[in-house]
C-alpha cells in the first residue's frame, strides 16, 4: 500500500519553505535522499512498492519538521540541518520496518548479513553514492553524447581505453581527453554539494 | 607532425584542464597522449585522486536496481509523437503577450521574471528561458499554448497536470518550483536544465540513435511508473531526460 503525499502536506511545505533557496535545497534533498533509502530498502530485501513508501514516509516525516526549522537561523545552514533531521528519521522508520520487511520476502541470508537498522557508516557511504549519481545528472548535458559514453565505458564500465576508441571510431589521446573533462567537473559538482 | 607533439609537457596538460587550451595544441596533446603512457597517467592525476576515480565508477555502476521493474521502450513513431511542435505562431502569440522590460537583452516579462527566450513548444506549451533576478539564477517556465489558453477545459488539464507534477518527485519528472497566471496565461516555474529539448536533439542532430531513444524510452517509462505511483490523476507529465546509460 503506498502513502501518498497529501496535498496539504505539500502546500504547508510550499508555505515554510518561502525561501527559495530553502526550497531548492528541499528539491535537491529528496532528489538524492529518495533514491538512497530506497536502495537501502531493496538491499533489505522490501519490495519495490514497499522500498518506496519507505522512503516516502521518510521524506514525509523530514517534510513535517520542517516547521522546527528556525528561518532567522544563518543561511546555507539548511541543507546540514535537513541531513541531521534525515539521518534519525531513517533510523526511526527502518526500525519501525523491521518486523515487516521479514514478511516482505529477505531471505534469511539478507537478515544475517544485513543490519535491519542503518549505521553511520552505511548511510555516509550510500549518500556518497547518491551525490555522485545526483551529480552526474546535473552535469550530463554539458557533454556531447561521445564524451559522456568515452567516460562512462572507460571509467564506470572499466573497459580499456583502447576498446572504447575502436568501439568509438575515435583515438585514444582523445577518449583521455574526453573522461577526464566529465571526471573534472563531475568532481566539481560532488564538492559543491558537500 | 610537428615536434610538440612527441614531447611530454605537464604545462600542457594542466592548460587543458583549466580549459584554456587552444583548439590545435588540444589536437596535438590528444596525438601525444595515444602513444605516451606517462602523459596519461598524468592526466588522470591531474583530473582527480585515484580515490575519487574510483569513488565515480563505484557510485555510477549499479543501475540494475533501478531498472529492474521497466520494460516499455518507445518506438521511434512513438519518439516523434512526442516531440511534435506546436505551430510557430503559438510561440510569437506567446511573445506578444510578454509584459515590457527594460533590459534590452530580454524578450520581456512574466511576473518577475525576465524572458531571455524560447527553448521549445510542444504538447500545450511552450517552454521559456527566464531569469529570475530575485536568485540569479535560470529557470524554465512553461505557458499554456495561447490557442488553449480560452479553453477551460485545457485550462484544467494544465493545472492537473502541474499539480501531478508537483506531486511525483523523481528524477525524470521536473521538480515544479511554482504555478501562477500572467496577462490570462497559466504558466509553471521549473528548474531551468541545460539540455536540448527532444524536439532541438531532433532538428540539430537528426534521427536519433538507438541508444538514444532506449535511453529516452526507459526514463520516460520510470517516469510514467513513479507519476502513476501517484494515483489515476496523473495524466500528463513532464519529461526530461537525464543521463546515458550507454
Ligand atoms: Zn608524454
Amino acid at each position: 500500500m503506498l502513502v501518498h503525499e497529501p496535498p496539504e502536506t505539500r502546500e504547508s511545505l510550499l508555505i515554510q519553505l518561502r525561501d527559495a533557496g530553502n526550497r531548492e535545497s528541499w528539491f535537491e534533498f529528496a532528489a538524492i535522499y529518495r533514491p538512497m533509502v530506497y536502495r537501502m530498502a531493496r538491499r533489505r530485501g522490501l519490495q519495490d512498492a514497499d522500498a518506496q513508501d519507505l522512503a516516502q514516509r521518510v521524506l514525509l516525516s523530514v517534510a513535517g519538521s520542517i516547521s522546527e526549522w528556525k528561518s532567522d537561523s544563518e543561511r546555507g545552514r539548511f541543507r546540514s540541518w535537513l541531513a541531521r533531521v534525515a539521518r534519525n528519521a531513517i533510523i526511526d522508520t527502518f526500525r519501525r520496518e523491521k518486523p515487516d520487511a521479514a514478511q516482505g520476502g529477505s531471505t534469511i541470508m539478507q537478515q544475517l548479513t544485513q543490519e535491519p537498522v542503518p549505521a553511520d557508516d552505511e548511510l555516509e557511504h550510500e549518500h556518497r553514492r547518491e551525490v555522485f549519481r545526483w551529480a552526474a545528472k546535473q552535469v550530463r548535458w554539458e557533454f556531447e553524447d561521445s564524451t559522456w559514453i568515452a567516460f562512462w565505458l572507460t571509467t564506470v564500465k572499466g573497459k580499456a581505453t583502447s576498446e572504447v576508441a575502436e568501439e568509438l571510431g575515435k583515438s585514444v589521446g582523445s577518449i583521455y581527453t574526453a573522461k577526464s573533462r566529465v571526471m573534472k567537473r563531475l568532481q566539481e559538482k560532488v564538492q559543491e554539494h558537500s | 607532425m610537428s615536434v610538440d607533439s612527441q614531447q611530454c609537457d605537464p604545462t600542457r596538460i594542466a592548460c587543458f584542464l583549466e580549459g584554456e587550451l587552444p583548439l590545435d595544441a588540444l589536437t596535438e596533446l590528444q596525438r601525444h597522449l595515444d602513444s605516451c603512457t606517462s602523459c596519461q597517467t598524468q592526466l588522470d592525476d591531474s583530473t582527480a585522486t585515484v580515490a575519487m576515480w574510483q569513488s565515480a565508477a563505484e557510485s555510477l555502476h549499479d543501475e540494475s536496481i533501478d531498472m529492474e521493474s521497466i520494460s516499455t521502450v518507445l518506438t521511434r513513431g512513438e519518439a516523434d509523437e512526442l516531440a511534435k511542435h506546436v505551430t510557430d505562431d503559438g510561440v510569437r502569440r506567446v511573445v506578444e503577450l510578454l509584459a515590457p522590460t527594460d533590459d534590452p537583452q530580454m524578450l520581456g516579462r512574466i511576473g518577475s521574471y525576465e524572458i531571455a527566450g524560447v527553448t521549445g513548444s510542444g504538447g500545450n506549451g511552450i517552454v521559456l528561458k527566464a531569469h529570475d533576478p530575485a536568485l540569479n539564477r535560470y529557470v524554465a517556465i512553461k505557458v499554456l499554448a495561447p490557442h488553449l489558453a480560452s479553453s477551460g477545459a485545457a485550462r484544467q488539464r494544465f493545472a492537473r497536470e502541474a499539480q501531478a507534477a508537483a506531486a511525483v518527485v523523481h528524477e525524470n519528472v521536473i521538480a515544479i518550483h511554482g504555478v501562477a497566471e500572467s496577462q490570462g496565461m497559466p504558466y509553471l516555474v521549473m528548474p531551468y536544465e541545460r539540455g536540448q529539448s527532444l524536439q532541438r536533439r531532433i532538428d540539430d542532430n537528426g534521427p536519433l540513435g538507438l541508444i538514444e531513444i532506449l535511453r529516452i524510452g526507459l526514463q520516460m517509462a520510470s517516469g510514467l511508473a513513479a507519476a502513476h505511483s501517484q494515483g489515476p490523476s496523473s495524466q500528463r507529465i513532464f519529461f526530461w531526460p537525464t543521463e546515458s546509460n550507454a
